[in-house]
């Protein structure tokens, strides 16, 4: 094969955008809004997890209540009043919720905010380790944030710039406020409040509803470690289909974009079934989340995806 | 630093090749949004680092491959094959080629795509990657290598 016959045929073997990716691109691209917390979103089998920003120790002073309202009145600057007046009507605190058994940690919905006139649906919850004497608990999301780790790095192989290491590294916030630095990270056993612990890592993999997994789609996600060792995670799910304008927002996106039209045509269709699916009774939710046991040397895939998995169910009430 | 209408215009005009990049590193489409929306965002976050606008391509490029990267080790070497969901693959698109490619380490795989499909030369691909040039041509010649040895293989076998 010649270089010519490998580039063409490199050039046939990708095709065009899928018309989802496209739109999503699309949504990221225009950067008019910065996003209000830390974009991550979550498919419908599991939460990619993508690190845009670390765990946060919000160390700032004791007493702080981190609730919704400390979320995006104090976490995140600029929150547009009219959504946060949206977001204190509608909120829900501990909602009704049940755990199943698990020995290692507690994790508990804290609250609930369904926001149909927003199309906003948010959700905090909150993961604390059952025996904080003998165990540490961070989130499995702090852990090789910036992608550096190769278990096959070679630094001889690389120039020096290259922030390639081993072993795994964990990040944290440096709660100096005369810090240069907002975080510090370094190998696991260095970041840990005190190394003789266990390390337990909590992850959230989904948040959806029980019978229709597929309605919320996509979220954004920020995530924090109190001082006192909570991991609580916050999903913010962008559900445009509650919205009464959405068919005439998807049909303006046609106008704008016509080689969307199927894609657009095909929202529509799922967004008006997805309304009819609403009822008084509200909509009966699992988060399912995953607990490993951090062991210096351990497997990879054993730390990436096994562990315990536990769920939690409870109910938004949408209110119609 | 730019401005937001001309940092879109050069976001966009990149689309395909960054989605090119992330089916060279992921499979899942989901893993390609992902990476698609998060590497838009950071790159709006961090702009002010662009010195040059010709350097646009490099630098997005860079931001693209880290998000791989991040996507990549945390879970999609953990998904077990079979659950897999396959690549679109376009029509009339080169089945056989994206076997070989896939066949690939990604190590030899990325150099190889940035530099045929996306026209980067050796040394933005050394940027990129965060590696020595050296490096860069080993792991050209290692994946040209494998592909004439895969490629001669299927032809005898036909």
């Amino acid at each position: 094969m010649t270089e010519q016959e490998l580039r063409e045929r490199l050039n046939r073997m990708t095709g065009e955008i899928p018309a989802e990716t496209h739109r999503v691109f699309l949504s990221a691209a225009c950067p008019g809004k910065e996003a209000r917390i830390v974009k991550r979103k979550i498919s419908a089998g599991l939460v990619f997890a993508l690190v845009l920003i670390l765990i946060t120790v919000a160390a700032i002073a004791a007493g702080i209540v981190y609730d919704l309202k400390w979320w995006y009145g104090e976490r995140t600057a600029e929150t547009d009043p009219e959504f946060m007046r949206k977001m204190a009507e509608n909120l829900v605190a501990e909602p009704e919720q049940q755990q199943t058994e698990d020995s290692l940690v507690d994790v508990k919905v804290r609250e609930v905010s369904w926001m149909p006139d927003e199309g906003k649906l948010v959700v905090s919850i909150q993961a604390t380790a059952k025996d904080p004497e003998h165990f540490e608990l961070h989130s499995r999301l702090a852990l090789d944030v910036d992608g550096a780790y190769d278990p096959d790095f070679e630094p001889d192989m690389y120039d020096e710039e290259c922030e390639g290491h081993a072993e795994h590294w964990l990040w944290r916030e440096n709660t100096d406020p005369e810090a240069d630095e907002r975080f510090r990270c370094g190998p696991v056993p260095q970041m840990m409040d005190d190394s003789s612990k266990r390390l337990l890592l909590f992850e959230g993999l989904q948040l959806a509803p029980l019978e229709r997994p597929e309605l919320f789609g996509y979220a954004s996600m920020d995530e924090l470690r109190t001082p006192e060792g909570e991991v609580l995670y916050l999903f913010e799910y962008s559900q445009d289909w509650m919205k009464q304008d959405y068919d005439r927002q998807m049909e303006e996106y046609i106008e704008e974009y016509p080689n969307m039209k199927e894609y657009a045509e095909s929202q529509i269709a799922k967004a008006r079934e997805a309304r009819e699916t609403l009822n008084s009774e509200g909509i009966s939710c699992m988060l399912s989340y995953r607990v490993v046991e951090y062991i210096e040397g351990m497997d990879d895939t054993e730390l990436y995806a096994g562990g315990t998995e536990g769920q939690v169910t409870f109910a938004i009430r949408t209110g119609k | 630093m730019m401005d937001e209408r001309q940092f879109t215009r050069m976001l966009l005009e990149s689309e395909q090749m960054l989605y090119r990049i992330a089916c060279t590193f992921l499979r899942s489409e989901a893993d390609r949004q992902d990476a698609m929306q998060e590497t838009a965002m950071k790159a709006w976050k961090n702009r002010a680092g662009l010195r040059e606008e010709r350097y646009f391509r490099t630098w997005i490029s860079r931001i693209m491959v880290n998000e791989c990267h991040n996507l990549y080790r945390n879970y999609s070497r953990c998904v077990p094959t079979d659950t897999m969901p396959d690549r679109p693959v376009p029509e009339n698109g080169d089945e056989e080629m994206r076997m070989l490619l896939e066949g690939l380490p990604e190590k030899q795989r990325v150099p190889l795509v940035l530099h045929y499909l996306e026209g980067f030369s050796l040394e933005e691909i050394a940027k990129i990657q965060h590696v020595t040039l050296p490096l860069v041509k080993y792991r050209m010649r290692q994946a040209r290598k494998a592909l004439r040895v895969e490629w001669n293989g299927k032809e005898e076998s036909k």
